[in-house]
């Protein structure tokens, strides 16, 4: 249990990294869905606007939830100094890479037929982008406070997201009963 | 009188009762008919099928042998139009005998509006007959879900596809729709950018997976690439399952009394034909040249003629399907039993700049569908030349049926099958897919044809109030454009559809 702990970070890091996933995975989907809205009231009521946008908040959550995994399994798995000692700091990093790795996808990996070829393309970037992070986090000051600035203050954004979550893992299962 | 405690209570005591009374029919009209001695009716709606595209409409190329020799024993009907001129808005039309401003389906993905959900072919035909449905096409299976209480068996979607990715038909069943819309084409949407960022990445992985096993696989049999169905899905198929399945399915079907539905996703792009017919037409062979229109996306003749050519050898494999599901069902007595009913729900265009039917166009290669109806015993070819709609086919099955026709439907009665044909009045295809299905309609496309002449209305924001007007016996490539305000038969259907629109969106004005 002691090894456990150890190689976790504080919980209050863990809530204010969770932050910045929320924010970058609602904001994400609720751009995507205001982007779609124009095209959607020509056909949906109000009623099933509200469906739409509580299915896609539900995915922002499972979203959320699978990176936030990845990132303490990740922590867990390195040296406790290496990742948990700077979880706001590192563990931001990750986030960001792991969330914008999909994204990079999405653009460039149409080059990518087979999927193991895929997979080693976003290993490869993940890699070389963590490390020129972590560089960067060494030695500019100014960057180190910038990613604990962006961490600490996301915190909110868990708040407020996560019982908007609620409301729509409400009217999914209403919807489905 | 108050409605008691006791009263309650006992209406909570008989709720099981109610719910498995409900279940009992279902399965009652599935496994012994609904007992009412009628022979069945099976409809294949092949999409995206252009009747302009068949040898059996005299095509140039061969392309429907099979379907050529199953007319022999058919009712053929040669001028038969599509209600729009894509899935959701065709699909919508056929199913609900309305045309797109009526039915309000005229969005891509758009839905019949929600007040006259109950007025469909399923619905209308009532517990005269056990119905079976399917559609590959998420669109056209978001419509069926729209009509299933009036369906006994929906079949899944991604049924008879080799893999699926579809999320929404598996876990959100009663649901579909809104699940489909959010999930499927939305948050993991693989096409446009979607709404998630992890779950479209391992979905877009998942395809990847399913795209190299069984593109590796089937690289022989599909040259040019595995059959898939676009809107969201990106399901991979081949016509070979796609058609065992129809035919295990209709060897399920009861003996008598049952409506089956299949709407399946072929011809319709990306045209993936069979090894077979990868060169079946390299004859040189090219359209007639048509000017570029205006509203095109001016995609190149080199490039059209490419496609067409790729469209004509994927019917062709198509139709090769086909004869042997015939072929099955002669073996098997259903053809002799049955109605089966060959159709599409719109067409696919590849002329004056534009390709496929993602398009604002009306032309007759994209609003001219197949009709074909083999009745039970029927042994020779009959041949409908008079103007019919899509909306004509819910009247007349339910004549068939012996229902009456209720007034809220559009068709008539098909001719050949207790109707007569239309003397004055005309057909419509109607392209609304920018507009809302809550208000009026403004930015249109309309065809209106009426005898032999064929009227085009365009009305958008930088190419409004534009006529084209065509004689479709003399000229029936469209063209030679009749339209002048000097032209009197031109004028009085231009006054006539002016007034139809005015009367459709008058409904939608506030008062």
């Amino acid at each position: 249990m002691h090894i456990v702990r150890e190689r976790l970070p504080a919980l209050s890091d863990v809530l204010s990294v969770a932050g910045l996933v929320t924010l970058i995975a609602y904001s994400w989907t609720l751009l995507g869905a205001f982007n779609k809205l124009p095209s959607w009231i020509l056909i949906f009521s109000v009623s099933e606007l509200a469906g739409i946008f509580a299915y896609a908040l539900l995915v922002s959550l499972l979203d959320s939830v699978l990176v936030m995994m990845a990132t303490l399994l990740i922590g867990f798995l390195m040296p406790p100094q290496w990742i948990c000692r700077d979880f706001i700091a590192k563990g931001g990093i990750l986030v960001i890479i792991f969330m914008g790795s999909p994204v990079l996808f999405h653009f460039m990996g149409q080059n990518f037929y087979e999927v193991s070829n895929a997979i080693l393309f976003l290993v490869i970037i993940l890699v070389l982008v963590f490390a020129a992070c972590l560089f960067l986090l060494l030695r500019v000051p100014l960057f180190r406070r910038g990613i604990c600035f962006l961490v600490e203050r996301s915190r909110i954004f868990l708040y407020i997201y996560l019982p908007l979550s609620a409301l729509a893992l409400l009217i999914v299962i209403i919807r489905n009963i | 009188m108050p409605f008691s405690r006791r009263d309650f209570l006992k209406i909570l005591a008989h709720s099981p009762l109610l719910m498995a009374s409900d279940k009992l029919s279902s399965f009652t009209l599935r496994h012994y008919g609904a007992g009412s001695g009628l022979p069945n009716i099976i409809i294949f709606v092949f999409d995206a099928f252009s009747a302009k595209h068949l040898s059996l409409y005299g095509y140039q190329r061969k392309t429907t042998p099979n379907i050529d020799k199953f007319a022999g024993q058919c009712t053929v009907f040669h001028s038969h139009y599509a209600g729009g001129n894509f899935t959701s808005s065709g699909t919508a039309s056929l199913l609900t005998g309305t045309y797109p401003w009526t039915h309000r389906a005229i969005q891509y993905g758009g839905l019949v509006a929600r007040r006259l959900v109950q007025r469909n072919i399923f619905d209308a035909l009532g517990d005269s007959r056990y119905k079976l449905a399917y559609a590959q096409n998420p669109w056209a299976d978001n419509l069926l879900q729209q009509f299933r209480n009036g369906i006994e068996d929906i079949l899944d979607t991604s049924g008879f596809n080799l893999a699926s990715t579809t999320i929404s038909s598996r876990f959100f069943k009663k649901d579909p729709i809104i699940a489909y819309n959010a999930l499927d084409r939305f948050t993991a949407d693989p096409e446009f950018l979607p709404g998630s960022m992890i779950f479209s990445f391992l979905r877009k992985l998942q395809l990847r997976y399913f795209y190299s096993l069984y593109g590796a696989k089937y690289a022989d049999a599909y040259p040019l690439g595995l059959p898939t169905v676009l809107n969201s899905s990106l399901d991979v198929f081949t016509l070979e399952d796609l058609f065992k399945g129809m035919i295990a399915s209709i060897g399920g079907l009861p003996r008598d009394s049952s409506l089956a539905y299949y709407h399946i996703y072929p011809p319709h792009f990306p045209a993936m034909p069979l090894r077979k017919f990868a060169d079946a037409f390299q004859d040189g062979w090219t359209a007639a040249s048509k000017p570029v229109h205006p509203l095109s996306s001016k995609v190149s003749t080199e490039e059209i003629n490419a496609e067409r050519l790729k469209y004509d050898e994927y019917i062709a494999s198509l139709d090769f399907e086909f004869g042997s599901l015939i072929g099955q069902l002669k073996e098997t007595g259903v053809l002799e039993d049955s109605y089966v009913i060959l159709t599409s729900d719109h067409g696919e265009l590849h002329e004056r700049g534009e390709l496929w039917h993602l398009n604002p166009f009306v032309y007759e290669e994209l609003t001219k569908i197949p009709l074909v109806i083999s009745a039970p015993g029927q042994k020779t070819r009959k041949d409908v030349r008079t103007l019919t709609s899509c909306v004509d086919l819910l009247p007349t099955l339910l004549h068939l049926s012996g229902i009456s026709i209720p007034d809220w439907t559009e068709g008539r009665i098909l001719p050949g099958f207790g109707g007569e044909e239309r003397s004055v009045e005309p057909v419509f295809t109607v392209d609304a897919k920018t507009e809302s299905s809550f208000g009026v309609l403004e930015s249109v496309s309309v065809a209106m044809v009426k005898g032999q002449y064929k009227l085009i209305y365009y009305n958008y924001p930088r190419y409004a109030n534009r006529f084209e007007f065509y004689d479709l016996q003399n000229d029936p490539e469209e063209l030679d454009d009749l339209f002048s305000l000097t032209n009197p038969i031109a004028n009085d259907m231009k006054a006539e559809l002016e007034k139809k629109l005015e009367e459709i969106n008058s409904s939608f004005r506030p008062a």
